[in-house]
């Protein structure tokens, strides 16, 4: 029974209705579509720590990073380790992101236009937003699942609970764009890891340290802190995070785009460096509270579902008015998320899959496009998270449709900034490696006769696999291309 | 764990202090351009 009451009722209304309003009024300093996706290229050190940190961190996060520590205890935190590691050292050697920043681009597949040409630009933008989109898919339904869990409503109004939640985010998301984002994501940081650390401390206070490290290790032995002699991870679920987490580093839109926002690449390049050890909390917080979970509920009945628990622990852990802060916080990192994807995603569709098309428009008529984009997107976010069916646990869900589009953008960006032979022939050989790997895993775990296979090669292998295969054919592309046509550097 | 949930909270006030900041700027430049631009 939740301790959900009307207190915690009032303390989520009132949060929403200050992010609404904040969202709403700043809109009149959206003039032009530069304002619209980059912030007019204005945000600052501070700003871009709060907004990365809140866009990286929604419900979907805390649920899939508490799965993880239920499920595979401390070890389960090494996914954030390794983002934190790939983001530091990016950040400190301005790697691809400092010729990226410097180039003035609003988009990655911008960037590729320069190099490649206009049709891998293009194929470039379809793929992210192919990847993303799919990526983006589960968000909704998990966050409506988190909230109906937690406060105890009856899951008959998961679908209600799901378009209220985006309603709200698109309507400032469509009127102020990145301006909006930035400042909502900021509001939203604020709460929500005053909601993290309110909830770890009682946590902490309640349970005790000794009581969850003595779960895990009752549980899991070694492997509940070693995550190369966990059975269900070991070095190919290592291998296959760490290049996951550097690609998205460097490529995934919604990262970079604080980046591109930035002042400069020096700003860009510290926001990296001063957030890195945000994505150690970002797994290790909720994954305490996946552990708190195994040690009040104990561990999951055979077909139960571990993304469940870490909610149903909280909802008859925390007292009347704590609930509240922490739906809050939830809400908020969840808001934060899905305006920032809706606008990476839209600035993709715009910038790059529309460039052939928006010849000569008005800077009114490229905002109106851009509003209207980002509302097809929650459209189509609200019927795809009511249909597909989620199999596996999420991170591994998300890890392989983000590795459609991460594995062959990276390698082009890397390319693109620091190999000269580098050349469309490749760039399309990578893409279409890229993206054709992942999908077809991703349809042999569906299909009966195929699932099997995919049973036996995993997600890991087939993740480390893909990234090799798409540098690969970037290399063979590129020196495939007879040496007459690589003289243009504008394409085929 | 100890150390995460202070280095955490520390980063927390921070942020949201040096934030605000940034946003102000931000929103003073942009208005500025818009001036400079009529």
């Amino acid at each position: 029974m939740t301790h959900f009451s009307w207190v915690d009722g009032s303390i989520v209304g009132l949060y929403l209705f200050a992010t609404m309003t904040v969202g709403i009024v700043v809109r009149k300093h959206v003039a032009k579509v530069e304002h619209f996706l980059v912030a007019g290229r204005e945000m600052n050190v501070y700003l871009g720590i709060a907004s990365l940190a809140a866009t990286e961190f929604g419900i979907v996060t805390c649920m899939y990073t508490a799965q993880n520590g239920y499920e595979k205890g401390f070890a389960g935190g090494i996914p954030g380790i390794c983002q934190a590691v790939a983001m530091f050292f990016i950040g400190l050697t301005g790697f691809c992101i400092k010729p990226l920043r410097d180039s003035g681009v609003m988009t990655i597949p911008e960037m590729f236009d320069r190099r490649f040409g206009p049709r891998i630009r293009w194929w470039a933008g379809v793929v992210i937003v192919l990847g993303g989109l799919l990526n983006m898919g589960v968000f909704l339904r998990t966050g409506g699942e988190f909230l109906v869990l937690v406060c105890g409503f009856d899951v008959r109004y998961l679908e209600i609970a799901m378009t209220v939640l985006l309603a709200g985010v698109a309507i400032y998301t469509i009127l102020g764009g990145m301006l909006s984002v930035l400042i909502t994501d900021f509001l939203q940081f604020v709460v929500m890891s005053a909601g993290l650390i309110l909830v770890t401390g009682l946590i902490l206070a309640n349970i005790g340290w000794d009581k969850l490290t003595t779960t895990v290790e009752a549980h899991y032995g070694a492997g509940g802190f070693n995550p190369f002699v966990n059975p269900q991870m070991g070095w190919p679920y290592v291998l296959f995070n760490l290049l996951l987490n550097t690609a998205a580093c460097l490529t995934w839109q919604a990262v970079i785009a604080r980046v591109l926002a930035a002042k400069d690449s020096m700003t860009g390049r510290k926001v990296y460096t001063r957030t890195a050890f945000f994505f150690v909390c970002r797994f290790m917080i909720p994954g305490v509270w996946g552990i708190a979970a195994l040690a009040t509920l104990g561990p999951a009945a055979p077909g139960e579902n571990t993304l469940h628990a870490m909610p149903r622990f909280l909802s008859t852990f925390l007292p009347a008015g704590v609930m509240g802060i922490l739906v809050a916080a939830m809400l908020a990192a969840d808001m934060s998320t899905d305006s920032s994807y809706m606008l990476t995603w839209g600035s993709v569709i715009y910038n790059d899959i529309l460039a052939p098309f928006r010849k000569n428009w008005s800077e009114r008529r490229g905002l109106l496009v851009n509003r209207a984009i980002i509302a097809a997107i929650g459209v189509f976010l609200l019927f795809y998270g009511l249909w597909y069916p989620l199999k596996g646990d999420l991170w591994t869900y998300l890890g392989v449709t983000g590795t459609i589009y991460l594995s062959s953008m990276t390698v082009l960006l890397i390319a693109c900034c620091y190999w000269k032979r580098a050349n469309s022939w490749g760039a399309a050989a990578a893409i279409i490696c890229g993206a054709g790997i992942p999908i077809c895993y991703l349809i042999f775990e569906q299909v009966p006769a195929t699932k099997p296979l995919a049973g036996k090669i995993g997600p890991y292998y087939s993740g480390i696999a893909t990234y090799l295969l798409v540098g690969a054919a970037m290399v063979i592309g590129s020196l495939l291309k007879p040496r007459s046509d690589r003289s243009s550097h504008a394409g085929d | 764990m100890l150390a995460v949930m202070v280095w955490y909270s520390t980063v927390t006030v921070y942020v949201a202090v040096q934030g605000s900041l940034d946003i102000r700027q931000m929103l003073r430049r942009l208005k500025q351009g818009e001036k400079d631009k009529r």
